[in-house]
Order: structure tokens, then sequence, then C-alpha cells
């Protein structure tokens, strides 16, 4: 990973409109996250629950050590939680917050693809209406020769500000309701 | 590569130190004038003495300026020529505030306010009262410390090898067209200068009627210290070249001994040479290394001040050489025995040493599938060692108490005299040790209960002479350990909790009904309630913003409890029970469903079966306990966890303030120690879960958090009362 993040800044000197993504799937559809943010990507499973969470927050891993919490991507997505397959993985991703520098996040997916080379000049603004996600979730569309990849915005997506204020709101529901 | 700023820091923490030991050494003399000894004289004057030394190392000159005569009254102390009595004793600790003070400035970068400056002044003119005639001999020379242009280089460049220049400027150099500034900005081309000092020592001018050569006008009286980044001595030659003939140019060698400034200053005439020393020596140019560490001075912290005291005062005073030895020993040796360490390097290496625990607990379960004798004694011992490690790694972060309680000889003296009581302050227990992250949070607590003790416990001198008590009222502060916690006690002889004047506030401002009927003990509770105060009792003293309430949250968020003891007439005691450190927890395990909680030990209080009555009951209950009504809760309900049946369950007995409550668990899994990691920004909004821990397994356990759990409950039932359902 280093290695490649070496790589990477190399060819961002040379010629700032490339730029590496790690594609996966999810949700049957297939999404780019900026492999900048990638710190590993580990097999699924060993996640502890944490009671009354909303759905989207799977609980919390031991890695190495530290506890790191897990977002189920589809879940946050669609609403609807990854049905655990041979291929599902969690992607260890470091998102930037507003307080100190950065956030461990492991991002549940139903499978990674491969890293791929982007030219800027190959992405489009995401359409106004019509996708299946929030809008202001996708950051650029790019087209492929067989389909279209849909590059997730970080500081959206995994927003770790919006999540705990949803953690918090749920919790406050589901003591009401009992 | 440390900076200046870095230098400056470390000389701040001494200094803080130093300005510490000060205030408490003179209100030790305030308090016995008797026990004042030649010791602690001598230990006074080398904290002020290195406080200006090294202020002078690290380029804070108004401090250095400042502290010159506060040293020099010392000094006259210790000389037997002042008497240090009670106004003394004032002014030098309003010098001392006004020298911490300086320090904050100079932590915050800012330039000192003029107000200061004049506050300052203000301060010395009226220390130089008390000086005797001998000690105001010294006094132009404050002047002249503050005469001085000092340009700092705010860069490493100190550190760099420096060199002393020092210049006496000829009578003529003016008239033979020589100009000084021109000299120093061709050195300045070639290398950095540190710090340049000029001055004019001309006394008096002689009478005008008298002079006779009108040329006298026209000399040049400059004198200059210049410090200067060492190695360019062809280039200084090359400089001063032209005036080396009228003035007086000397090079000192980087790292010059004494011996070197001493043999310079034996060629000058001996006033000369005596007003020269004492200039260096407040500028910090006086050589401040031994000839047994040269050159690592500057680099090694802790060294600096002790050196300067040690080099500074045996150059001070001849007599004292037959002493230096013994204080050099027993500085050397206080090096050996402390050392400084940035406290988030100690953070790293607990939590490193956390995961080894986990590891080697991964280890010893692995071990248990094998069938290897010797490889499992040796996986016994590692695990042995590595919980010696584990102990002596969180020893490192504890700090005793004594420092902290310290600090309050100076609040409860200063607010005595405001207050105009008469109080004295006890202290028990002050090395009884604590984590340091703790002893930071507990401060702000502490003060508000001890103005609080101060302001409303202890009375008036004449009012304690009417109840029959001595005039001087007692507060003491202690400190001791108790089962793994440690328990800190704000106890006054003063009037007591006036419990129906408590009572009549609490139900005018509705925190209780006017029906209840409260046990002497909840009424003291109440003035921990929110919104509480006896508002007739206004005062600027314990009225700062904290509200009893905020002391009691700040207590438990620590982990920690509050309790009070009080009795009318013979005084009150404040009890806190905190937790040794923050970092580990006493837990006791349990599990519900498939989730395992962990619960602070310290809230436990019994483990009882579920009576079978309840078993079938989903929603919180109470139940009968020797007597008294135990509400529970059932933890699966509560969390919404799917439980497979099962035949036995137990309660959970916790008790946190003045609740109790019981918490249904599946199966109780028994104490055990373990280290606290937080779950991070993304729970920050969570209530009921406070933090997680990773178990041998590798499995993470989530602590619950008992005070929020205990008054969400009670709030959903002050909410919907009608929700309660009874089932016994």
């Amino acid at each position: 990973m280093q290695l490649s993040q070496a790589t990477l800044t190399h060819q961002t000197a040379i010629s700032p409109s490339f730029k590496q993504y790690l594609t996966f799937n999810t949700g049957g559809e297939c999404y780019a996250l900026g492999i900048l943010l990638v710190k590993e990507i580990i097999e699924f499973g060993g996640i502890t629950k944490i009671p009354l969470m909303p759905t989207f927050v799977r609980g919390v891993i031991n890695l190495r050590g530290a506890v790191v919490p897990v977002i189920d991507l589809s879940a946050r997505l669609y609403g609807k939680c990854v049905d655990e397959g041979k291929r599902t993985c969690i992607v260890i991703v470091e998102v930037p917050n507003n307080a100190d520098g950065v956030t461990e996040l492991g991002v549940v997916v139903d499978g990674v693809n491969e890293v791929l080379e982007l030219n800027s000049a190959e992405l489009t603004a995401p359409p106004q209406f019509g996708s299946k996600i929030r809008t202001d979730f996708i950051e650029a569309m790019a087209r492929l020769s067989d389909r279209l990849l849909m590059i997730l915005a970080p500081e959206k997506v995994l927003s770790v500000e919006e999540m705990a204020s949803l953690v918090a709101v749920t919790e406050h529901v589901n003591n009401q309701e009992h | 590569m440390l900076n200046m700023q870095e230098l400056v820091s470390i000389f701040l923490t001494e200094g803080r130190e130093l300005t510490d030991f000060l205030e408490q050494e003179l209100l030790a003399v305030e308090h016995a004038p008797s026990a004042l000894n030649d010791e602690t004289i001598n230990a006074m004057f080398r904290a002020a003495h290195t406080i200006k030394g090294s202020a002078g190392v690290v380029g804070l000159h108004d401090v250095v300026a400042f502290t010159h005569l506060v040293e020099t009254a010392f000094e006259s102390v210790r000389a037997k020529q002042l008497q240090l009595n009670t106004p003394l004793i004032n002014i030098l600790l309003r010098c001392n505030d006004h020298i911490v003070l300086l320090f904050n400035y100079a932590e915050n970068q800012q330039d000192v306010p003029v107000s200061s400056i004049d506050a300052g002044q203000q301060l010395l003119t009226e220390l130089a009262q008390f000086l005797t005639p001998n000690a105001s001999q010294l006094t132009p020379l404050q002047a002249m410390g503050s005469a001085a242009i000092p340009i700092i280089d705010d860069t490493a460049a100190t550190l760099l090898q420096t060199q002393h220049i020092y210049i006496q400027f000829g009578p003529d150099t003016f008239r033979d067209g020589f100009d000084p500034i021109a000299m120093l900005r061709f050195i300045a081309k070639e290398c950095r200068i540190v710090a340049e000092y000029w001055y004019c020592p001309i006394s008096p001018l002689a009478p005008m009627s008298q002079v006779t050569d009108f040329n006298v006008f026209e000399h040049c009286y400059l004198c200059l210290d210049l410090v200067v980044t060492a190695g360019h001595d062809a280039l200084f030659a090359e400089a001063f070249e032209y005036i080396k003939a009228d003035s007086v140019v000397h090079f000192f060698a980087p790292e010059s001994s004494v011996a070197v400034y001493q043999q310079f200053l034996a060629s000058l005439p001996s006033e000369e040479a005596n007003r020269l020393q004492q200039r260096w020596l407040q500028l910090g140019l006086w050589p401040i290394t031994t000839s047994e560490s040269t050159c690592e001075t500057l680099s090694s912290e802790n060294e600096m001040p002790a050196n300067v005291t040690v080099q500074n005062a045996s150059a001070l005073r001849a007599e004292e050489m037959i002493e230096t030895p013994s204080v050099q020993t027993k500085a050397a040796s206080k090096d050996l025995r402390l050392m400084r360490v940035p406290a988030f390097r100690l953070d790293e290496m607990v939590n490193q040493l956390g995961e080894l625990v986990i590891a080697t607990a991964t280890l010893q379960s692995l071990m248990q599938e094998q069938t290897n004798s010797s490889l499992a004694e040796t996986v016994e011992h590692i695990q042995q060692l590595v919980d010696d490690i584990q102990s002596s790694a969180l020893q490192l972060r504890m700090v005793q108490i004594g420092e902290t309680f310290n600090r309050f000889n100076r609040v409860v003296r200063d607010i005595a005299t405001t207050l105009g009581k008469n109080v004295r302050l006890e202290i028990e227990g002050a090395d009884t040790e604590l984590d340091k992250s703790m002893v930071e949070r507990i401060s702000d607590p502490l003060m508000h209960l001890v103005r609080n003790a101060m302001d409303h416990g202890l009375e008036l001198p004449d009012e304690r002479a009417a109840a029959g008590k001595a005039s001087q009222g007692l507060l003491a502060l202690s400190a001791y350990h108790d089962s793994g916690s440690i328990v800190i006690e704000i106890r006054d002889d003063g009037r007591g909790i006036n419990r129906k004047k408590v009572l009549s506030k609490a139900i005018e401002k509705g925190i209780v009904s006017k029906t209840a009927e409260l046990s002497d003990i909840e009424i003291d509770e109440l003035i921990f309630a929110a919104g509480f105060s006896t508002a007739d009792e206004v005062s600027n003293l314990s009225g700062r913003g904290v509200g009893m309430d905020v002391v009691r949250k700040n207590i438990e968020a620590l982990r920690g409890t509050v309790h009070i003891f009080s009795v009318p007439g013979q005084g009150t005691t404040f009890q806190l029970r905190l937790p040794l450190t923050l970092a580990i927890i006493d837990g006791f395990m349990v599990r519900v469903a498939d989730s395992k909680f962990v619960i602070p030990l310290n809230l436990v209080t019994e483990c009882i079966e579920l009576p079978a009555s309840s078993a079938d009951a989903t929603t919180a209950s109470f139940m009968h306990l020797r007597g008294e009504m135990l509400p529970f809760i059932f933890l699966e309900q509560l969390f919404q966890l799917t439980r497979i049946e099962q035949a036995r369950r137990s309660i959970i007995v916790v008790r946190y303030g003045q609740y109790k409550a019981g918490l249904v668990v599946d199966q109780v899994l028994g104490e055990f120690q373990t280290v606290i990691k937080p779950l991070g920004k993304l729970f920050e909004f969570m209530q009921g879960i406070s933090g997680s821990s990773i178990l041998g397994s590798g499995d993470i356990a989530l602590i619950l958090d008992i005070p929020k759990l205990i008054n969400k409950q009670t709030d959903k039932n002050t909410l919907a009362p009608a929700k309660h359902e009874v089932t016994k």
C-alpha cells in the first residue's frame, strides 16, 4: 500500500489529472473510492455488535489492539445491510474529521474489484436525479468501456459528524419506544 | 534539535517549579518564622538566582531585569542585612506572582503589556525600600539590564556553538570615523548575531564648569557584549582591525571556562571588573558550563538550571566555594533521580503495553490447546513479566498529590485575608499517589470545595469565639488510598450545613416538594442539585460560575463519587472517592444474550438471583431487597438483544449516587482489570456505553455507563409514569 501511494504521488507530480481509485461492489452497483483513503482490506468477521445503533453501524472490530467502528456501506446508501458472502470484506479507511485529523473506519462491502487509474477527463459530474443513492454522496461518475462507475464522496458518505448525529437520534428513538 | 521556543518552554517548566517552591517556602516562613534556617534562605536565594540566570540563557530579559532585585533581596536576607518579616514576605509573594505573570506572557509569546510593566516597576520600587544601602548599590545594574537592547534570534542559533565578544569602544571611535553599527552589519553578513547588549557605563558626567578638554562631548562611551556563532575568527579580526588599537576588544573562545573570564577581568581595574562580572552574570553570559560537563549544557535541559546555580553562586561569593561541592553533588544526584519525559510518550507506552497484555492473553488461550509443558511454563513466565511491566508502567504516570494540595496554602491565606477569617490549612497524606491526568482534572473541583468551605463553612473569629471554638478555623485536606481508589477529604470545623435553610431554599426553588420528608443526608445532598444556591450569601468567592452540581458532575465524569458528612456546629467534610487512573478499569463482566458487558466494579454492590416471580417479566420492574425497594431493568430488553432462553438469571445490584438499581443479566463472568479503549467520535453522543475493552480472546466487551443508564431510566419514568409496571 505504501509503495502504491508513493508511486501515485510520483505520477501525480507529473500529470495531476490522473488519480487512482479502488473499485468495489455494494448493493449490486459498482462504486469507487480514492485510494489515498484506503489503509487496508481485511476479511469480514469478528464484529462486536453495539446495541441500539442505526442499521449502518455494524459494530466494532479489534484491529490489532485498536477498536475500529464498522460501517455497512450498503445500509448507509440504501438502508439495507450487506448479505454476507464469500467475497464480503471490510475496507479500512481513514476519513478526515472536523476535529482532530482522521478517524479510522471499517467499511463493509460486497467485494473489492481492482485499482483503476482514471484521467480527470474521463470523469463527469453526477446526474441531478435518477441515481439510486443520495446525489451528494457521489463525487463524480466515470464511464468505463462496459459500465458506469460512481465515485463516492468520502467526506459525505463517511462523514463522522453526520453519522454520529444519526447514532444519537437512533438511540433516542429506540429509548422512547419501550 | 531544540529551538529557542522549546528551550523557553523547558525553562518555563523549571521556572514555575521554582516560583512554586519560593511561594511554599515564603508561606512556611510566614507561618513559622522560628523554623527559618540558613539552608532555607540559601535555597530561596538559589531559586531566585536560577530563575534569573536561566531566563538570561533563554533570552527572557524582562524576567531577568525583574528578578534581579528579588534575588538581591534574598541575598540581603542571607547576609542577615534584612529581616524576612511579614511585610517583606508580602511584597516578595507579589513579586513572585509577577514573575509567574511574565512567564505566562513568555509562554504565549506575547509582549508584556505596559500596565504589567508599570505594575512590575511599582513592585520593584516597593521592594527597593526594604533593601539596605548595601543592596542598593546593586540597583543601577537593574536599570542597566532593562536598558540593554537584546536582539534574540528565534532560530536554533543559540544551539550552534556561540562565542562572546566583549568590546569597549575607545573614546575616539567616532572622531576617527568608525561606525560600530557598520561593523556589526559586516559581521552579520557572514555569521549570525545571537544577541547584542549595548550599554553605556558612564557614571554622572564631570561638572561642566570644570571641563577643559571639550572633546569629552564627542567621546564614544559605548560598550557591547556580542554573542555570535563561533568559527569566524578571521572575519571578526577583520571587522575590528581598525579599532583594536584604541578599544578593548576581547574574544572569548566558545565554552570558555570561568578561569578564562577571571583572567580577563584581572587585567581590568577591579571596580570595572566587578561591574562587568555582575553584568555578565545578569545577562547569562558568565560561563554556565563546568569543566566536567562541557558543551552539552544547553541540550541537557535538566542540568542547565542546576549548573547555573552552582557556577554563578560560586562565582558570586568567594566564601561560598567551600559550600559549593556539596551543592553540586546534591544537584547532580537530583538529576539522576528525576527525569522529565513528555506525557504522550508514557501514554503511548501504556497503550502499547495494553496491546501486549492482550496479545499475551491470546497466547495463553492458544497454549491451553497444547500439551508441551515447558512451553506452557515459558508462556506463564511471560505472562507474569508482562503483568509486572504493566503495573510498573502505570506507576510511571503516578504523581504525588502534595503539589496540588500545597497550592491551596496560598489560596487559603489570600481568601482568609479577604474574608477577615483566621484559617489554618492542614495537609495530610501529601505523598498519596494518583494518575497525572487525574491530578489535572480534580484541581478545579477541589478549588471550588475549598473556596466553598472558606466562605460558607468557616465562621468569622468572633462568631467562633461566641460558639466556644478556637478563633482559628481549621481546614484540612487529606488524601489516602482505600481499596483501589483514592479518597480526598476536604474537612472544616466550621458551622456545618444549615439544613433548615438548605431545605427551605430547595423548596423555594422547586427542587423538592413541600411535603417531602428527607433524611439529614438527603438534605445535605441537596446542595449538589442543579440550580441550588443559598442566594442571600452572595460572594465573589464561591460563586465563580461553578456550582456544586458542576463539582459533582466533574467528579462523576472521572468515575468518582462525592459524599458529604456534616455535623451542625462542628463542621463539614466533603469526601471525594476517585479511581487511581483513567486508563484502567476494574470491571465486572457479565453476558447478556451473546454480548459481553463490563460494569465498573466500584459501582457493583452485590449479585442476587432473579426472583422466580419476575422471571417472565420483560420490562423494568422492582423487587424487595432486605426491606428496600430495588428497581431493576432487563439489559436485553433495554439493548434490544435477542435472548436464547436460559434457566437462571442474575441481578447485578449497582449503586450510583443516591440511586440503587438492578441489572438483569444472563451470566456473571467475574471481575477483571482491563485497559479502557475509547469508542471514538462516531459514538460520542451514545448514552449507556462509555467505552470498550479488548478481552484476552481478542473479542471486544462494552463498558456500561451506569450513571447514564440509571439517569435515563429515571428520566423515562418521570416522563411517563403510567408505563411503570408493578410485577410484585
